[in-house]
């Protein structure tokens, strides 16, 4: 079998404001037949990246092909390109002066000079397809929120894209009729259309997609299939990501570090994301034995660690990492009697490991009431 | 429907009840009866007066205590002393007498003249483009003076017999001039409308003028405010409209010698109350049917329609060409787009229309209505650009969004789009501006233009009523603005999707 051929190709596509850089430099190649879901936090740059692709944005920098042609020359015609290319929007935008039936035939009709017979048939075909076909004749403001976004994908569809975007197709949705939207997305799926997925449904983003790009810091963070992203991440922000992970980040880089500011950090990080004050304070006597007690006494005044607190909403759960450079060393060893008894009692679990000079201690904290 | 035409009945009869009271007037205070001019000179008297009249200068010298109180024209005047709006009205003794033949009732004329009898004569626009033009008018008066064509004049026009035959005057045949004569077309005996046609004293000069000047000869009818101003500003070469010489226009003109001499005096109201409307046929007849008057009423209406609808389309036009400057990202353009509608929309209509007029299309041979449809139609721009922004602005953006992301382009889009669901909501606020600018065409006679209303106030220079033309005039301009609502309507109707299924 052939490789696919490449649609899309993305090259250091970069996207500056005055004050932010939703996209900094994002590469990537989609191929005939790709469905691709777009994940990561807010404001990361999904729905850029996506404006970007049909130009409702204008890059500042890298490049964009589509079919081997440069669309951010300046030089092409860009209606055209976008006429290869649907987008179904978050807030539907069907054009409410017509009736659901004139929204799909208009664009066959004004810019593919279809005959209005032919594009009317073609429009009703579709409706069928995703079930509005007795609403032809209504006008949007008579539908309802998952009947707007699937009349808005027909309407797509009618320009037989050879590549759909969508930007966030449930998000506007009331919970009920997220359903029926995504049913109709996982139609095409099957039917073979490329497609790129800005969205915020975990379950659906797996299950539909056959790579998933999770973006974050203006890039295409990590990529790959969906068990790997879903299963095993390679990259910490997002594994943070994929379990809905708080976190609580700390970088100290001396002996005589503020060690009461990291306390009062924690402690309050503890009363935000609503953890019992019994598993605070294991985790500033867990912080206190392992770093204060086993880990400074240990080294020169050079020290350099990360540590990080990560709650998990999923299943309230606290988790402790400690990330330090040196020589191995396990700090659970260094503990003396008392620290250790200590340390015991505030953990659930305890992993240690070292590879290329960077030991990774994980701890788990016993929590309770 | 039901509920429409209601209003419709009511809002006339509204109208006719408002009218009825500001001509009966109201409050009117016991009044002793007024035998002498002089009897007038004491301050609990209002006198009125024409605007630029002689008889202001000669109360002002004789009647010093008296109040004094301008109108736009004497048939106003007249209307006002009937209703007892003002105790007298000073104007000449001749055109009084004439009034009271044609049936002006309950008033009437002092014995005692007051002042001086005071010189008519042509009035001279400083800026005339006919050479020598002050000394060839006054040769030609020397000359019918002396040849006993000036008395004929005389006996045809100004013996009290307002239907005298107007003679045969030839045209230049090969003119070397071109002369424009401007009248007021209200003043019985010396220029009026018999028929749709210009008649009198003036104009019989005018012509003879024309033909011994070798000119060809052109009238431009003013209101009387607008006059003096069509003549510095070099509109017309000359005024010939029953011109009273006064020592203020002397500053803005100049004058031939004298032509004739008239007296003013004073007309009063009688003490015994009078009938509104003298005989409803009668009135009928006079108003529309006598020398086919109904024919500068259906000419007024034409030209209101043509002036009201040329300067919408014109104002839409414009209107879109400024919204789009408004919208445009350079401050500088938005800044200057800005800036003429704020000034469009804190100048009068009249103001704005006499400016383009007399300044701005001075001495350009572009006809008044033109004129007329250039300025309304700035005017009507700068608000109708306003509405299409507010419109524009109250579409979403996605619908913008999602026309090119299909592959529309931008124009097809907003063409296709966004100018629809725009429309829906300007609409409503287009058809009430568009409504109150056919009504405020109603001042275009200041610009030499014969609408509706200055039809009507021909009409009233003639019957001295002014019940039935006024009240016709309202009821036509009720029609005109009710028809273009309903056309308007019919759009906005087939713009609504709802209402179109």
């Amino acid at each position: 079998m052939d490789a696919p051929e490449t649609i899309i190709t993305i090259r250091h596509l970069c996207k500056e404001y005055e004050n932010v850089t939703p996209l900094s430099d994002v590469n990537a190649e989609i191929k005939k037949g790709d469905v691709i879901a777009i994940i990561g936090p807010s404001g990361c740059g999904k729905s850029t990246l996506l404006r970007c692709i049909n130009l409702l944005e204008k890059p500042t920098g890298g490049e964009i092909l589509i079919d081997g042609v440069a669309i951010t020359d300046h030089k092409s015609d860009v209606p055209a390109l976008r006429r290869k290319m649907g987008m179904v929007f978050q807030s539907f935008n069907l054009f409410n002066h017509m009736t659901v039936i004139e929204n799909i035939m208009a664009a066959p009709v004004d810019l593919l000079h279809r005959p209005k017979e032919e594009a009317r048939a073609r429009g009703m075909e579709l409706l069928r397809m995703v079930g509005l076909a007795d609403k032809a004749d209504s006008l949007p403001e008579m539908l309802s929120g998952g009947q707007k976004q699937r009349a808005a994908i027909a309407r797509t569809l009618a320009m037989d894209p050879e590549i759909i975007l969508f930007d966030e197709p449930t998000s506007a949705l009331d919970p009920t009729m997220i359903g029926e939207v995504l049913s109709v997305i996982r139609n095409l799926a099957r039917q073979g259309m490329t497609m790129l997925i800005v969205t915020h449904e975990m379950k659906f983003a797996r299950d539909v997609s056959n790579r998933v790009f999770y973006m974050d810091q203006g890039i295409i963070y990590e990529e790959g299939s969906p068990e790997q992203i879903f299963e095993h991440p390679h990259r910490e922000r997002t594994r943070q990501f994929i379990h809905h992970l708080k976190v609580m980040y700390e970088h100290i880089k001396s002996r005589d570090f503020d060690f009461m500011a990291v306390y009062g950090k924690l402690e309050e990080f503890g009363r935000k994301q609503q953890i019992s004050q019994k598993t605070i304070i294991n985790m500033q006597r867990v912080f206190e034995e392992l770093v204060m007690q086993a880990l400074i006494p240990t080294s020169d005044t050079e020290i350099n660690l990360t540590f990080t607190a990560e709650y998990s909403e999923a299943n309230s759960s606290v988790e402790l990492r400690f990330r330090y450079t040196g020589v191995e060393l396990n700090l659970i060893d260094r503990c003396d009697q008392i620290s250790r008894k200590i340390v015991d009692s505030a953990l659930s679990s305890y992993s240690h490991s070292y590879s290329d000079g960077m030991n990774t201690v994980i701890c788990g904290i016993r929590g309770g009431v | 429907m039901w509920d429409k035409g209601r209003g419709v009945n009511m809002r006339k009869s509204i109208i006719v009840l408002i009218i009825l009271f500001i001509l009966t007037g109201c409050g009117k205070k016991e009044q002793k009866e007024i035998t002498s001019v002089w009897q007038l000179d004491d301050s609990s008297y209002t006198i009125g007066y024409g605007e630029g009249h002689s008889a202001y200068y000669a109360m002002k010298e004789f009647l010093p205590n008296a109040k004094l109180h301008s109108y736009p024209d004497h048939i106003t005047g007249f209307e006002a002393v009937k209703t007892g709006k003002i105790d007298g009205y000073a104007y000449e003794r001749q055109l009084m007498e004439l009034a009271m033949k044609e049936g002006l009732s309950g008033v009437h004329i002092l014995k005692e003249n007051i002042g001086k009898p005071i010189d008519l004569a042509v009035g001279i626009s400083p800026v005339t483009k006919i050479p020598d033009f002050e000394n060839k008018i006054n040769t030609f008066i020397a000359e019918i003076r002396k040849n006993g064509i000036y008395d004929e004049m005389v006996k045809r026009w100004l013996n009290g017999d307002i239907y005298a035959e107007m003679p045969e005057i030839k045209k230049a045949e090969n003119p070397v001039y071109h002369l424009a004569v401007g009248t007021t077309g209200e003043i019985p005996m010396f220029t009026f409308y018999k028929g749709t046609e210009l008649e009198g004293f003036d104009i019989e000069l005018a012509k003879r003028f024309a033909l011994w000047l070798n000119a060809d000869l052109e009238f431009k009818v003013y209101n009387y405010g607008s006059i003096i101003a069509a003549a510095t500003s070099g509109d017309i070469d000359c005024i010939m409209a029953n011109l009273n010489v006064t020592p203020e226009r002397l500053e803005s003109i100049r004058f031939s010698t004298t032509i004739l001499s008239v007296e003013n005096t004073i007309l009063v109201k009688n003490t015994d109350n009078v009938a509104l409307m003298s005989g409803f046929k009668d009135s009928f007849l006079k108003t529309f049917v006598r020398e086919s008057r109904w024919r500068l009423i259906v000419n007024g209406i034409g030209i209101t329609i043509l002036i009201s609808i040329l300067s919408a389309l014109f104002g839409t036009v414009l209107g879109f060409g400024i919204c789009a400057l408004r919208m445009s990202r350079n401050r500088l353009v938005n800044a200057v787009s800005l800036a003429y509608i704020r000034i469009m929309q804190g100048t009068p209509m009249v103001v704005l229309l006499m400016i383009m007029f007399y300044i701005v299309f001075a001495g350009s041979s572009i006809s008044g209505i033109w004129v007329a449809v250039i300025g309304f139609g700035m005017n009507f721009g700068a608000y109708v650009s306003e509405m299409i922004r507010t419109g524009i602005l109250a579409v979403d953006k996605g619908q913008m969004e999602a026309a090119l992301a299909l592959g529309y382009t931008k124009p097809h889009a907003f063409m296709k789009i966004v100018l629809p669901q725009a429309a829906r909501h300007f609409l409503p606020v287009y058809q009430g501006e568009f409504i109150s600018m056919v009504k405020m065409t109603s001042v275009v006679g200041y610009i030499a233009i014969q609408d509706l209303t200055k039809a009507s106030d021909i009409i009233r220079s003639r019957t001295f009523e002014a019940f039935f033309p006024l009240i016709t005039t309202a009821v036509i301009y009720f029609i005109i603005a009710w028809l273009l609502t309903r056309v308007l309507t019919m759009l906005q109707n087939r713009l609504d999707p709802r209402r179109k299924k």
